[in-house]
């Protein structure tokens, strides 16, 4: 999920980071984790904690993942028999609030897990934070930057770096042999461009940052496109900047492929426009696997919508913590044990596929779905990489 | 001040305690003091790392800026492909500079904010040099100029932005430096506090210990010089150290025990004068009653004397009483061997009659059967009787034949007459079967009678066989209980044997302590009579002890007068 779509990471200053603070804090959490247990139990239900954006469209869809799963979870009979309850907090997208709401739940004894952050800059601040001793698995956060950033951190998408190889090869797979590379000039897009171009098998005719806004002038950068004549044209961006470049290669009859990232779930918005887009995403709802199904008539029926990846990701995220606490212990370090002996052995079974970790918090081998516009539709058109 | 915290046992302990502490403390200044060094160049070093990681990423963020901007302007006015890839190269290198600095711990809101600007301004310079290089592709110089003209028009606010974190960065080090000045004054300030408690705490241990020895010691002296002048009175009181303790307690039990020896040998001359004279009188008594003494014991002698008479007589009398049980025992063991006798020879009677049971049931056997045999033969008899009467009847018939035959050669005249001749041989000779027949019949008669008298005689013969069996199985049963009896008779004898003998040891014991009860009394004959002799020598020893007496009491007289003249505790 790229950085900065919303908010931007303005205060990265952490709290924690001087010494006499953090030890100060570190006795507190001793103290409080010594009462814990009586606290849990005297409480009703087991708690978790969850972070995001949710003003954003993506956060929301987030949240309704969320707030799916643990519904799910306590009409099951909760865990333990006790019912699961969440702690909700809006970071906005901002790394110093991020921080802060880390803090909040690092304090609380009775947070046994946390379900986020959303965005990439938020989950890489709060990441310093939760390195003191509380597992948190990120549900969007892409970046390169996480891997290996705490021994407490993990996430369930996967990292930019292995998304750019899918799209890549797939990319490959599909005989296209020149491809012109456009990357919105934020640290999400240089970062999947730079992962595509490493990767690609053919040549790269041109890669040129372009504006991560609806109102940039992309008109040059189409035009010259239009002179290169790539077989496929790769953005690595969000709907924002996409539908703008769609409309001008639609207007110059720009007869090239489109490939987008995750990012780009958004541009079926557009039904027109984005007709015949190839779009890599974690997620598909008509992916015909008998747990996505059951999840995706769930989520319509809750919410009167298709699940995005978003979504997906935020639902697998909340039902692995629970798992995590269920099989692992109601307890910080039982969770964290839990969650870093997932292997491809003994992997979690998601609706966005299965979840095992590496050493460094990063998904195994998780790959995406390729999809292909048709009307409007996110359609199956590849077997998940990786 | 410290023997009000501490209560030390000895000058050694304390001086070795005080020592330990004193050499505590100056380890603990030194090891803080070193630990704080060590720490100190830690933290200066940390600090420098930092400081220095900062002022690297600083200088590469804006090299890279530099660089980049002048190689996407040489770009618009020279579209050589060697700028256009260093472009994108010191694009990515700023942008990667950019991004570490991001990630570094403890920075301030304001460089974050300025990271970020710079980042955001640096990708819309980017972003707007690389339209402008499209357009210069695309071969629309005007626009192209305009777009490059507006991408410089950025790059002013940015290389500020840039300039400013570089100030905050070299103002970051001042500040670092001037953080780690104050932390080694701080540092050193405290070591030297350490320090100079330490020389204080030694100054003051020396001087209480100085203090310590010296005033019990001064008292010590004053007590020697009294005791040497002869007055043990005096005590060394109060807290001392341990060595000192001793000294005093030792002088203290001088003085003590001078003074008990004093009073003691005062009251004890008082006491053996006293005693002198009791004993005087008490000999006198001893002497007198010790001739009472000689008088009974003689009376003793004579009495043991015929005690010893009389238990020689009971002695005597056990002597007759273990013979007699000895001849109960000789007694007892012939009837032992009698009884053992009879029943070894009913044992052999027994044996005999059950011998001749045998021979009596093979008699019984032997009748029976021949009882049988004559059965039979009385049945062979009758059967020869039927046959004889069938033999008369054939007779008959024969003899009538015979005589219708007569009758017919009769009838026939001379030729019948040889007939008549035949017929008539015939009935004689029918007469003498007849005859024959006849006979058989008596002599199986006499048979039949025989075998019936016999039989009878037979059967007289076996009631008379079981009476005998009876008879004898009597006896047997009349041998068992002998035999039975016999053999109690001989355990009772046996048992009485036994008791005799058991009571021949016992009169045999007691005519031993009959025995040693009469050398006993003999003893005590002969005691009574040394008792009374030593009573009277001791008679003569109590007059020697009542003069020795009389000396004793001149000479307590005397000590008494000699102990006066000291001074005591009590005095």
């Amino acid at each position: 999920m790229p950085e900065t779509r919303e908010g931007r990471l303005l205060d990265v200053r952490i709290p924690v980071s001087n010494r006499p603070t953090r030890l100060a804090a570190r006795a507190i959490v001793a103290a409080l984790a010594l009462s814990s247990a009586a606290c849990t139990r005297a409480n009703d239900g087991v708690l978790i904690a969850a972070a995001g954006n949710w003003d954003a469209g993506y956060g929301e869809m987030n949240k309704r993942g969320i707030d799916l799963a643990v519904e799910q979870i306590n009409s099951e009979g909760g865990v333990f028999g006790r019912p699961l309850r969440v702690a909700m907090r809006n970071d906005r997208g901002d790394g110093a609030r991020a921080v802060s709401i880390a803090a909040e739940f690092l304090a609380n004894p009775e947070v046994v897990a946390v379900v986020g952050h959303v965005n990439s800059g938020t989950m890489v601040a709060a990441a310093r934070v939760y390195d003191e001793g509380l597992p948190a698995v990120s549900t969007t956060a892409s970046t390169p930057d996480l891997t290996g950033i705490s021994r407490w951190v993990f996430r369930v998408i996967s990292s930019d770096s292995v998304n750019g190889l899918d799209l890549a090869r797939f990319a490959g797979a599909q005989g296209f042999q020149r491809a012109a590379v456009l990357y919105e000039n934020n640290a999400y897009g240089r970062g999947l461009a730079k992962s595509f171009e490493r990767n690609f098998q053919g040549t790269v005719v041109a890669s040129d940052p372009v504006p991560s806004d609806k109102a940039g002038d992309f008109e040059p950068f189409v035009s010259w496109l239009a002179t290169r004549a790539p077989d496929v044209v790769f953005v690595a961006g969000t709907e924002a900047s996409g539908l703008s470049i769609l409309r001008e290669a639609r207007r110059q009859n720009l007869s090239s492929a489109f490939l987008g990232s995750d990012g780009w779930t958004g541009v079926v918005s557009d039904t027109a426009l984005s007709e015949g887009v190839f779009v890599g995403a974690p997620f598909s709802p008509q992916d015909p696997r008998e747990e996505v199904q059951r999840f995706t008539a769930a989520f319509r029926q809750r919410y009167g919508m298709d699940p995005d990846g978003n979504a997906a990701l935020a639902y697998d995220a909340t039902r692995l913590v629970a798992r995590a606490v269920a099989d692992g212990g109601a307890s910080r370090e039982g969770v964290r044990r839990w969650l870093a002996s997932r292997t491809r052995d003994n992997a979690f079974s998601g609706v966005t596929g299965s979840i095992a970790f590496q050493s460094t918090g990063d998904v195994i081998g998780k790959g995406y779905v390729m999809t292909r516009v048709h009307r409007g539709g996110l359609v199956v058109a590849g077997a998940r990489g990786s | 001040m410290i023997d009000r915290l501490v209560r030390f046992q000895s000058i050694k302990q304390r001086l070795l305690i005080s020592f330990a502490v004193l050499v505590a403390l100056f380890c603990v200044a030194g090891i803080a003091g070193r630990s704080a060094i060590v720490r100190m160049s830690g933290v200066i070093a940390e600090t420098l790392e930092s400081v220095q990681i900062d002022a690297q990423l600083s200088a590469r963020l804006s090299g890279a800026v530099t660089a980049e901007l002048a190689a996407a302007q040489r770009y618009l006015e020279m579209r050589d492909s060697l700028s256009q890839r260093e472009f994108h190269a010191r694009a990515g290198e700023a942008h990667g500079a950019q991004r570490e600095m991001n990630l570094l711990r403890g920075q301030s809101p304001r460089e974050v904010a300025l990271i970020s600007s710079i980042d955001a301004r640096l990708s819309d310079i980017e972003v707007r040099y690389a339209r402008a290089h499209r357009l210069s592709d695309l071969g629309r110089r005007v626009a192209s100029m305009g777009e490059g003209e507006r991408a410089r028009a950025g790059v002013d606010s940015l290389m500020d932005d840039v300039r400013q974190l570089a100030a905050i960065k070299s103002r970051n080090v001042d500040a670092a430096s001037l953080t780690l000045r104050r932390d080694a004054e701080q540092r050193s300030s405290w070591l030297l506090i350490i320090m100079g408690a330490s020389a204080v705490l030694g100054l003051i241990v020396v001087f209480s210990t100085v203090t310590w020895i010296a005033r019990p010691l001064r008292s010590l002296t004053q007590q020697a010089r009294a005791l040497s002048a002869g007055d043990f009175s005096g005590r060394v009181e109060g807290e001392l150290p341990g060595e000192f303790r001793e000294l005093a307690d030792a002088m203290n039990s001088t003085s003590a025990s001078l003074s008990r020896v004093v009073s003691v040998t005062t009251t004890t001359a008082d006491d053996v004068a006293h005693s002198a004279r009791d004993l005087a009188n008490v000999s006198e008594q001893i002497s007198a009653s010790a001739n009472q003494m000689a008088a009974s014991m003689t009376e003793i002698s004579t009495g043991a004397e015929s005690q010893v008479r009389q238990l020689r007589a009971i002695d005597d009398a056990l002597r007759a009483i273990r013979t007699n049980a000895d001849d109960v025992v000789l007694s007892a063991d012939e009837l032992s061997a009698l009884a053992g006798g009879i029943e070894e020879s009913a044992r052999a009677k027994r044996l005999e009659i059950a011998r001749s049971l045998g021979i009596l049931t093979t008699v019984r056997e032997t009748v029976r059967e021949a009882a049988h045999e004559v059965d039979a033969l009385n049945a062979t008899a009758e059967d020869i009787n039927k046959l004889v009467a069938s033999v008369g009847r054939i007779a008959e018939q024969t003899d009538l034949l015979a005589l219708n035959a007569a009758i017919e050669a009769a009838r026939a005249g001379d030729a019948g007459r040889g007939f008549g001749v035949v017929a008539d041989e015939v009935r004689k000779l029918a007469e003498q079967a007849q005859g024959a027949a006849d006979d058989v019949v008596r002599l199986t008669r006499v048979v039949t009678s025989r075998v019936g008298s016999t039989t009878r005689a037979m059967e007289a013969g076996v009631s008379q066989v079981e009476e005998i069996e009876g008879v004898s199985r009597n006896v047997d049963a009349a041998l068992d209980s002998i035999t039975d009896a016999a053999g109690r008779t001989r355990s009772a004898a046996g048992g009485a044997a036994e008791k005799a003998e058991r009571n021949a040891h016992i009169v045999a014991s007691a005519a031993r302590s009959v025995e040693s009860v009469a050398k006993t009394a003999e003893g005590y004959a002969a005691a009574a009579q040394q008792v009374s002799a030593s009573t009277q020598e001791q008679s003569a020893a109590c007059e020697q002890m009542s003069s020795a007496s009389t000396q004793l009491l001149h000479g307590s007289v005397q000590l008494r007068e000699l102990v006066g003249a000291l001074r005591t505790e009590a005095a």
